[in-house]
């Protein structure tokens, strides 16, 4: 069931309908929201339930345990146990064929030829989402940082949760889990935010994402057959693609969460305006990073290690792993390592630039957000390609003479001629929102202005979602592969 | 909630209002009912012969059609639609005898048809939402409503579009002149322009294709006698489908034996038999009629 479905409408009308009449009932809610979280998900396919229903009580007989053991080898016992079951899992649905066929072409290089059992293995959708989440519950209790908790319905509902089910935010046990143990109650205001947030998140998919999209997947599918100035507005589509489509995602679940009375975490602080690679990280999928900061970076060591190049291999591990998290595909490794000698480039850059201060302040601002936006956009080429061949005649193109060929035409070819000028639009709504709320928990902030202009803007916001919404049906979120 | 309620109702008054102006004034909405007349006649009278196919097939209409002869080809229809028609067919009309389906090149471009829509009750009617456009009846239902139609969305916009690029002025200007009045050059500027739009992107919808592959099976299950057949155009029309394109379609076409395969593309030269670039007028479509008639036997008049 996608959130930009009429059917998810319906399922939402229906479940905030019974939770809005139970608010004086902990367990109905959790029961309601258990449900309704599993109906959700077996909207799919059915049968991956099974997989959240292993995780799920696996992590809770598991959490219990430690926290009951003080043995401490016990305890590291058992959250292997755990981590071996989570990534057990997640290994075999997702990257199974990718570690076989890797190992195959291996050995190849020393002669050895070997038919690979190679697998056709459905990927649940969304099973990187919760199993990461569940993982930090026993990694956190095993750490001493949190209890485990005592109530199987609530801890079930906290990993099944169904608005950052599928594609996050990740949500950390303290932080959601506590919200499962008291009632929910009405909140006017809460309700109101959440739903303007949600229609944030709904523009940012079907206005920005899908009709950027129409245009990026033509350009990346037959790529041979453009210029490399077609190629450029192919891969900034992309950059606004996969921003309106995984932020729209979270911006509708933190909505829908925030009308029930839930708090979810912020996942995107408009990473296009980061100046730096740092930065972006801090401002893009913030709940994975931090993820990776609490989970992989701090466990090597982060930045608290002697030797300046242990603390550099730990950032590369980090960015790489986090690349290798999206998909069993080279490509997103690469993207990951790109991202990493990007950050070491910048902050050499950024220290010799510190020492020449000729510009004024604001200019090297622009500047680095543009430097940045450039560094991040040339990274996504590695995501998008098929494969690393494929990134890389993409890249070759692009460096050709054929940059200066006029795009125009060949965009006519593509569609309906007044798209292309609905994308801008809507991009430029898009900016002007992200750049005067750069900092705020979302972009669509409209709360201090007076009523008139606050009633032209949310106008304004339903007239671009009916009418610039692009018009090749409910498309998937792209993050649902992950 | 009450109060958000009441803060949403202006809203919702508004956006209906709109809605059932629209659907009441659009010419979108004239089109789809009298593309659902045509069909509804067609489930009627369940001729022995129907045509399937884009505005081209469509022109068959300047006949004085036998009774035994089905106009169900619409313009703008794709593949898509030509299959969904022989599912309303394969329920309504148990005594179709031929089926004419284009096999136009540019049938196979990867346009998406505007008319999609317009066959959604049949959709419903037929219990089979999923299978052709991966709707559910709750979209196929939501789709009524014209703003929240994808289709009649494209077409709005694109007449916003067309009425600003022409500064105010909403109708073409060509389509009052007469084929035969216009200069050699002229046809073959238009006819060019006009074939690079229609042959964009040929044979490259996998989809499309299987749902041909379908569509003819289907009619060969029933033992529904399927004659492919290409209406006569402007050969500058026809010029911008590429050499590599046609031979594809050619090919696909001779692999899925067709009961026979008519193809009169270039079978009418004469500027006196076209409407315009790509379509017949009455005398065009008579003289047609006669070599249709005399490769099948079948005669189109009454």
């Amino acid at each position: 069931m996608l959130f930009n479905s009429f059917e998810f409408v319906v399922f939402f009308v229906i479940v905030f309908s019974l939770y809005y009449k139970s608010y004086n009932n902990l367990k109905f809610q959790n029961t309601l929201l258990l449900i309704s979280s599993y109906v959700f998900y077996g909207w799919w396919d059915w049968r991956f339930l099974s997989l959240i229903l292993i995780s799920s009580v696996s992590d809770y007989i598991i959490g219990k345990a430690i926290d009951e053991n003080s043995n401490k080898i016990q305890r590291k016992r058992l959250l292997i146990l755990s981590l071996f079951i989570n990534l057990g899992i997640l290994g075999f649905f997702k990257y199974y064929n990718f570690f076989t066929e890797s190992f195959t072409d291996f050995i190849a290089l020393f002669g050895f030829e070997s038919n690979p059992l190679l697998l056709k293995i459905v990927l649940p959708v969304g099973i990187s989402f919760y199993t990461f989440q569940t993982m930090s519950y026993t990694i956190d209790i095993y750490r001493g940082k949190m209890n485990s908790n005592k109530n199987l319905l609530q801890f079930m509902t906290f990993v099944s949760f169904f608005p950052q089910l599928v594609a996050g935010p990740i949500e950390r046990a303290s932080h959601l889990l506590p919200q499962f143990n008291k009632k929910r109650k009405f909140d006017v205001f809460e309700f109101k935010e959440g739903a303007k947030q949600a229609l944030w998140g709904l523009f940012k998919k079907i206005v920005i994402a899908d009709n950027c999209a129409f245009y990026a997947n033509q350009i990346f599918e037959n790529s041979d057959s453009y210029p490399g100035s077609v190629l450029v507005i192919g891969v900034i589509f992309f950059a606004f693609q996969i921003y309106g489509d995984f932020s729209g995602y979270s911006d509708i679940a933190i909505g829908i969460s925030r009308m029930m009375g839930i708090d979810l975490m912020q996942n995107f602080k408009s990473p296009y305006l980061a100046e730096n690679i740092q930065d972006f990280w801090r401002r893009w999928h913030i709940s994975l990073s931090t993820w990776f900061r609490d989970y992989v970076y701090i466990p090597l060591g982060g930045s608290k290690v002697d030797s300046s190049l242990r603390r550099s291999l730990n950032i590369i591990i980090t960015f790489t792993v986090s690349g290798f998290w999206h998909g069993a595909n080279w490509t997103f490794i690469i993207w990951g390592a790109l991202h990493s000698l990007f950050y070491f480039i910048q902050t050499a850059y950024s220290k010799n630039l510190n020492t020449v201060k000729i510009l004024p302040a604001s200019l090297v601002k622009v500047f680095n957000i543009t430097i940045t936006f450039i560094a991040v956009t040339f990274a996504w080429i590695f995501f998008r390609a098929e494969s690393f061949t494929h990134a890389i005649s993409y890249i070759s193109e692009i460096a050709s003479s054929t940059i200066l060929v006029n795009p125009l035409s060949y965009f006519k070819e593509m569609g309906s001629s007044i798209q292309p000028i609905i994308i801008v639009i809507s991009l430029i709504y898009l900016s002007v929102f992200e750049i005067a709320n750069r900092n705020a928990s979302y972009s669509f902030q409209v709360g201090h202005y007076r009523t008139p202009v606050k009633t032209l803007i949310y106008c304004s916001l339903l007239l671009l979602l009916i009418f610039f919404r692009a018009t090749n049906g409910a498309q998937e979120f792209i993050y649902f592969q992950f | 909630m009450k109060s958000i309620l009441i803060k949403a109702t202006p809203f919702l008054i508004v956006f209906f209002t709109i809605n059932f102006f629209v659907y009441k004034t659009s010419p979108f909405y004239k089109q789809e009912s009298k593309y659902s007349n045509r069909i509804d006649s067609i489930i009627n009278s369940k001729p022995k012969v129907v045509f399937l196919g884009d505005s081209h097939s469509e022109s068959i209409k300047l006949l004085n059609l036998s009774e035994n002869i089905g106009n169900l080809a619409f313009g703008a229809d794709g593949i898509k639609e030509m299959y969904i028609k022989t599912l309303i067919l394969k329920k309504y009309n148990p005594e179709l005898k031929y089926v004419f389906i284009s096999t136009e090149p540019q049938m196979f471009n990867n346009s998406i048809s505007s008319n999609s829509t317009f066959l959604n009750k049949y959709l419903l009617k037929l219990n089979n939402s999923k299978e052709i456009y991966n709707k559910s009846k709750l979209n196929l239902i939501t789709e009524k409503i014209p703003l929240l139609n994808d289709n009649y969305l494209r077409y709005f916009l694109n007449n916003i579009y067309s009425i600003i690029r022409n500064g105010g002025n909403k109708s073409d200007n060509n389509t009052s002149i007469k084929w035969t009045d216009i200069s050699s050059s002229e046809k073959e500027k238009i006819a060019s322009s006009t074939g690079i739009t229609d042959h964009n992107g040929i044979m490259t919808r996998d989809e499309d294709l299987e749902i041909y592959k379908k569509l003819v099976n289907n009619l060969k299950l029933r033992n529904v006698k399927v004659i492919g057949v290409r209406f006569p155009v402007n050969e500058h029309y026809l010029k911008q489908c590429n050499k590599e394109d046609l031979d594809k379609v050619n090919l696909f076409i001779n692999e899925l034996n067709l009961d026979q395969n008519l193809d009169y593309s270039l079978s009418l030269n004469s500027a006196t038999y076209f409407e315009n670039e790509d379509h017949l007028n009455k005398t065009g479509m008579e003289e047609l009629s006669k070599l249709i008639y005399k490769d099948t036997g079948i005669d189109l008049n009454k």
